[in-house]
Formats: C-alpha cells, structure tokens, sequence
C-alpha cells in the first residue's frame, strides 16, 4: 500500500475510535453517572445527597461490569488491532535534552540528601520529604503514565551508578526479575512502617542506601542489567510507561493511544514479572487500607491477643499480596478453561496483567491528586528557603468540589482501559471470538471485587494507622 | 483439573501450552500449537494461517466463524439484557432512596 493508502486508512481508524468513543463514552456515563453525583461527598462535603456505601461500592462494580458487557459487543478482530496498532512516530529527543534530564536528576538528588540531613528537622518544612513525596512520588510518577517513561534519562541513581566502573558479572537467570518483587515489598513496606514520610533525616539515609545498593549492584552485573531486572523503582516506572501515550523506541518515539500499548506481548514476561505488576496493584491498596478504621480495629484486637504490632503488620501485609496473587492466578484458570485454550496460565497471565497497571494508576491518581495539588504551594515557598523555611506554610486546603469527582472519575477510566485491554488481550491469543470474551470472566470478577475494595478504602474516613507513632502518607 | 501431570511443550512462534493428560487434541500443521477442539482448530487455521489454506479449508473456517456468529449473537441478547439489569436495577434502587 501506497503511503497515502496508510494514511486514508489511519484517518478512518482514527474515525472510528472517535466514533466509538462518542458512541461508549455517554454510555458509560449513564451507568457511573450516579458514583459521579456521590463523589464530592468523599471529602466529606455536606451539600451532596449522601449515599449508602455498600449502594455506592456495587455501584463502582456495575459500571465496571457494565463496561465488560459494553466491550463484549465488539468482536471485530482488524478493528480491535486498528486501535492498538495506530500511532505516529515522533523524533528521539536529542542528547543536550538527555544529558540536560541527567543534570536534573543529579541535583535533585544531591538537594535531596543535603537538605534532607541540614534543612528542618519536621517532615513537611523540610525540603528533601516534599522533593520525594509530592513533587516525585506524587507528581513525577503521575508523568510516568499521563504522559511517558522518562526515568531512564532522568535516574539519578543509573547516571551515578554509570559514572563507576563494572565488573560485569554474569547476572544469574534464574533470579529472574524476582529481586525487583522483593525490592517492591521491602520499599512499600518500609514506607507504611517507617516514618519514612515525616522524617526527612530517616528519609535522606534511605536514598543514600539506595543510592549505595544500586552503584554496588551495577559494578558488579552491569548498570543494564541492574536497572532492568533489579531495581524495583526503574522496574515499576518502565510499566507504567507503558499506559502513557508516547513511548522510547529504538528510532525515536512513538505516540499511541493510552494504554493501547499494554496488549503488547513484550509489556511482561514471566511469572517474576506478573507478581511485580500485581505487587504494584497491591501497594496503593495496603497503605489506603491501613489507614482504615476497620484495620484500626482488627489491629488492635490482635496486638491484645499479644502479638507485637509488627509482626500482626507483617504477617497481614503478605497475607494480604498472597490474597491478591490468589485472586489474580484463579482468574487465570478461568480464562483457561472458559477459553477453551491449552496456553498455561503463566503465558495467560503476561498477556492480562498489563491490563491491571491502567487500574493502579488511576488508583495513583485518585491517592495523590489533591495531595499535590494542595502542597505545591508549600513547595515552592520551602524551595525558596531550604534551610530556613517560614514556620507557616501556605497549603490550601480547600479544593473545589469537582477534583474529587475528577480523581473518582480518572479510577473509573483506569478500569475501563483496563477491561478494553483484557478483551483486547483475549481477542490476540484466543482463535474463537465468543471464548476471547468468556476468557475474561475471572479477571472482570476480580476487577470488581477490587474496584469495590478500592472504593471503599478511598471513600472510607482515614485514622492514623495504629502502633506506628505516625507516618505514612 | 490435573494441573501436575501436565505435559509442557514450548514452541517459538506460539505461546507456550500445557496439555491435561488424556485430553485428546488438535494440533496445528502449521505452527503446532495444540487446540482442544474441531472448532477451536478450524478457527485457529483461518485466524492465524489464512493465506495458506486450501479451498476446502477455508470453506470448513467459513463455516465456523458463521457457526460462531449466531453463538455470539446470542450471547449479545444476553449481555444486551444484562445492561438493561444493571441499568435499571441502579435507577429503581436509587429512587426507591431518593423517594
């Protein structure tokens, strides 16, 4: 085909999607419009008409439901790969721009540990705690999926780590990228237990350490190696790159419609792989649930059983992951069985989990949007003055009514995404089009049952976590 | 389902398959990947492996995806009544609370 044949048919591909998206869109509108009239209840506004919770949880779950049904109606194989398949290619950014991310990355880090060791001794008049939660883990993160993957360049970590020499010891396959889970758990851990958010001393040492075990790593396997398969934070930001639009490729970048790219067969591979992106899921739900007046409960009654707080933490946190793998790996078989396939779950499970990244990062959305949004303020105030910051920080503390429901509204299309690129998912590996959508029982059921849990920790008024003297953010 | 006693092959060019011991299968000529059915072959053939199919091949294909349609078809009704379920259920419940 001639190029002008390409672009007439990426024109009407585009239309289509258009048309479709006019068409599923109020759709699904009408069916979550109700959660959207609840949501600025959520902050506890009292001019909204107040709904039962468990009216305002089944309510999340049908539309999610709903959008596994409205999905169903599309069978159309070319159409389905059309919409995953469409993209422009853009130049690669140059190397000044790189090198400039390089730089960025660096001083960030070295503001990071010097302010956080010199500045004020309290958490949010320090500049090093606001650095790292609201500008890089809230809003930097954010970028990761909204916008691309630009950790790469920016890591501040691989550039130090670079500049050292290596060893270049075999790196043992059989670890696969397992080291990363674990990595994941421990850092998510760490953040619940530790007054990792309030005390930027704890929280200079931390970086400090990470910043030592990744130069260490690298000399000795060889900074590629590490950063792809070890390191837990480069390992979570390149899957989240892959529910942004634009994307590194190896001639420049590539522009797709969001999340299209996660039915790519290369997003995960191996079992390692689908834990990580399940331990990802799983992180924003432990640190919501904790702060929970339910968790308060149950904590307490067990710490008076006589079981020290950490451990009854512990052994609920992993209690809690083995759940969602639990949840996760049934809803394999179900596909399995109801696809009529003899593919293995494993093999299955590459092809469906990059659906649940679009969940957990419209979960990161709703958890950190107003909480960037109301310090950035405080921000730029501490970043005039690192070491002598104003008592008094400006934070604002009332947002208007409407990001609440945006945050709530940005869940729910991380769980569309997600139930499109399920379905997308089945249509490529599955031969016949009716067991593509029955392949998709098991994860739409756990994708409610986790839409429901995730409404109910978001929508549920949040207490200090208990026995752990603060923290957590 | 006999989950440890499955034999495991792993091809190239499909996705790697585990095969519960005494199911019967059908393999693919062209990639060998193993379907547990006629249907599911038949579809797998014309799917992925089109151009290289014979005429009678292509009828039998034809045929299955037509099969397959009117299964589809009526899957939508239901899942068309499912909506209107859905749909409806919210509106009654949340009038029922209004009221």
């Amino acid at each position: 085909m001639d190029r002008y044949g390409v672009a007439a048919v990426q024109r009407l591909t585009l239309l289509r999607a258009l048309l479709v998206a006019v068409l599923v869109v109020p759709l699904l509108a009408v069916v979550s419009g109700s959660v959207l009239a609840h949501a600025s209840a959520l902050r506890g506004s009292t001019t909204t008409v107040s709904v039962p919770t468990w009216l305002f949880l089944s309510t999340g779950g049908g539309a999610v439901g709903a959008s596994f049904l409205l999905a169903s109606f599309v069978t159309d194989r070319s159409f389905i790969r059309s919409i995953h398949d469409w993209g422009v290619r853009l130049p690669a950014p140059g190397r000044i721009l790189t090198a400039g991310a390089r730089v960025v990355g660096v001083a960030g880090l070295a503001v990071t540990v010097a302010v956080g060791y010199l500045g004020p001794a309290d958490g949010y008049r320090n500049l090093a705690v606001l650095l790292v939660w609201v500008l890089w883990w809230g809003g930097y993160v954010a970028s990761t999926y909204l916008v691309g993957n630009s950790w790469p360049a920016l890591n501040p970590f691989r550039t130090l780590a670079s500049l050292a020499p290596s060893l270049n010891y075999q790196y043992p396959d059989r670890l696969g990228s397992w080291p990363s889970v674990a990595g994941l758990l421990g850092l998510i851990w760490l953040e619940v237990i530790s007054p990792l958010a309030d005390d930027p001393r704890l929280l200079a040492t931390t970086v400090v350490a990470y910043a030592a075990v990744s130069t260490a790593g690298s000399v000795v396997f060889g900074t590629e190696v590490w950063f792809s398969r070890v390191d837990p934070i480069a390992t979570a930001f390149r899957l989240f790159g892959r529910v942004a639009p634009v994307a590194k490729t190896a001639d420049g970048l590539t522009v797709r419609l969001p999340g299209t790219a996660l039915s790519d067969a290369d997003v995960v591979s191996g079992r390692d792989e689908v834990v990580f992106v399940v331990a990802l899921l799983y992180a924003t739900t432990f640190d919501g649930f904790v702060g929970t007046g339910l968790w308060r409960d149950v904590a307490t009654a067990i710490v008076g059983l006589g079981l020290p707080p950490l451990v009854v933490y512990l052994l609920s946190y992993l209690a809690g992951f083995g759940l969602f793998l639990g949840a996760f790996w049934w809803s394999m078989a179900v596909a399995r069985r109801f696809g009529r396939t003899y593919i293995t779950r494993t093999a299955l499970a590459e092809r469906f989990a990059p659906s649940l990244l679009a969940i957990a990062a419209g979960y990161h959305v709703a958890h950190y949007l107003a909480f960037v949004v109301g310090l950035v303020p405080a921000v730029a105030t501490v970043a005039s003055a690192p070491l002598a910051p104003p008592s008094q920080l400006p934070v604002v503390t009332t947002l208007p009514g409407w990001v609440s429901g945006l945050e709530l509204a940005l869940v729910l299309v991380g769980h569309f995404v997600a139930v499109w690129v399920a379905h997308a998912a089945g249509y490529q590996l599955l031969p016949g089009r009716l067991e593509a959508i029955k392949s998709q029982y098991g994860i739409t059921a756990v994708m409610i049952c986790y839409t429901m849990i995730s409404l109910w920790i978001v929508s549920t008024p949040s207490v200090t976590p208990p026995f752990l003297g603060g923290g957590g953010v | 389902m006999t989950t440890t006693s499955e034999t495991e092959t792993t091809e190239s060019d499909h996705p790697p398959t585990s095969i519960p011991v005494g199911d019967t299968t059908e393999e693919c000529p062209y990639c060998a990947l193993d379907v547990p059915d006629k249907t599911q072959y038949r579809l797998h053939l014309g799917v992925e492996h089109y151009e290289r199919l014979a005429d009678a091949e292509r009828e039998r294909f034809h045929e299955a995806y037509r099969a397959e349609a009117d299964a589809l078809d009526r899957f939508r009704i239901i899942a068309l009544g499912g909506l209107v379920l859905l749909y409806f259920g919210f509106l009654l419940v949340y009038a029922l609370l209004a009221a």
